[in-house]
């Protein structure tokens, strides 16, 4: 089958794969980011939780076909199956960035807020994570990039998304999807990293203009 | 665990194959990165280019990566060490680069008054004083082929994605941990060690760089 053959036949399938693959994406980086700046935050302010993270450092170092593979038996195929290594290697680089961009902070900044009467919450929204943004931002964008890859990787659990292409191309020798859904898919990769990227530097010109 | 036992001889196999794919990918990424590191340092011109593009392969998700092998490279191990090779490619050269662009200003002139060559320079002072950021790339590129070695599977290349895919398609958790516990205990123990490495390194290097400070 030509290109063209094959784009007329499946193209409605491919725009559905790309809408699905694009949705699954926003939504899981939406709450791998809020729930990594919420637990950064938190392992930053109460001491106590500082022995997460060891187990922090070794999950970041099991592959994500690892966790999607020893998720099945919990909690099935399927977008519950996705759910473990979506969040586990989503949350992961937004908390560590977190952590580092709030340990950052320079003494001085926090020690002026707090000598003019801001609260521990005044202190945390109007100095330190304002300044800590940048690097936040660049977990966010590690978060991102993992995503896009993840959610390709969950095709092989039944979730549809570009990576269904990718896999049907390989189980039938068949270069069309193949070359369509890794495509389609590495330049949704390129383009989350392009916009993150113009977002880092935005927030390191406002925070580095600080004195 | 039965399973695990019962097929130990098997496992291992696998395991030396998939560390196989991994080494090699290793070898080739190291042997390319560190020159093209050294050559971004060098080059105005190209370091833009260079470090680029070998962000821009990082970007595209696994998967993808090892399906556009196909078409171009066909099945087995040729392009699943090409795959990986390029992964890996990405911690070895930025941190060969960041590594060298970081060494103070006042080792490299003081070896230039010493009247060492460029290439001396490069050999003597750069990498040695750069080497502890150069092995944190190398170790996080360890890390990293290990996970992405179990895809080479997809492409016919064999290692432990053999029994980990295998294992989900025929629902049978003990196949997955056949595959992933090897695969785990690979990436942390690679983790482990050569951080030790690293450390190891950092305080011979620290006293190294007081030395030439001086």
């Amino acid at each position: 089958m030509s290109f063209h053959q094959y784009f007329s036949i499946f193209g409605d399938q491919i725009v559905s794969l790309t809408i699905q693959h694009v949705l699954l994406f926003l939504i899981a980086f939406a709450v791998a980011a809020l729930l990594g700046v919420v637990m950064g935050v938190a392992i930053y302010r109460i001491h106590a939780l500082r022995i997460l993270l060891p187990v922090v450092n070794i999950l970041q170092t099991v592959p994500e076909i690892v966790l999607l593979a020893l998720a099945i038996p919990f909690l099935g195929i399927g977008y519950t199956g996705a759910l473990v290594p979506l969040l586990v290697k989503g949350i992961l680089p937004v908390l560590q960035n977190t952590i580092s961009g709030l340990q950052s902070v320079r003494p001085e900044m926090k020690e002026a807020a707090t000598g003019i009467g801001m609260s521990r919450a005044q202190l945390l929204f109007r100095v330190e994570l304002p300044s800590a943004l940048p690097i936040i931002l660049a977990g966010m964008r590690i978060s991102a990039i993992m995503l896009v890859s993840v959610i390709t990787l969950t095709a092989y659990i039944g979730v549809e998304s570009l990576g269904t292409l990718i896999l049907q191309g390989i189980a039938r020798m068949d270069s069309n999807p193949l070359i369509v859904g890794s495509g389609l898919s590495a330049l949704l990769a390129v383009l989350v990293n392009q916009i993150m990227i113009y977002l880092e530097r935005k927030a390191l010109r406002r925070t580095g203009a600080r004195p | 665990m039965d399973y695990i036992v019962a097929n130990f001889d098997r496992i291992l196999g696998i395991t030396q194959r998939h560390l196989e794919i991994c080494g090699l990918s290793l070898l080739f990424a190291i042997a390319i990165g560190i020159p093209l590191g050294i050559i971004a340092t060098r080059s105005r011109l190209l370091q833009p280019l260079i470090l680029g593009s070998i962000a821009l392969i990082y970007t595209v998700p696994t998967l993808a990566m090892f399906g556009l092998m196909i078409p171009f490279f066909g099945l087995g191990m040729v392009p699943a060490v090409i795959a990986v090779t390029l992964y890996s490619l990405l911690p070895v050269v930025q941190n060969t680069y960041t590594g060298i662009i970081n060494v103070p200003p006042a080792a490299r002139e003081a070896a230039t008054g010493l009247g060492m060559s460029s290439t001396q320079i490069l050999l003597r002072v750069e990498l040695p004083l750069s080497l502890v950021v150069l092995s944190g790339g190398i170790r996080l590129a360890v890390v990293n082929a290990v996970g992405i070695g179990t895809l080479a599977s997809l492409i016919g290349a064999g290692g432990l994605g053999d029994l980990i895919f295998r294992g989900i398609s025929t629902v049978s958790p003990s196949v997955v941990l056949a595959g992933s516990i090897p695969v785990i205990l690979m990436a942390l123990t690679a983790d482990f060690g050569l951080k030790l490495l690293e450390k190891a390194m950092a305080r011979r290097i620290g006293l190294a760089g007081a030395e030439v400070a001086h």
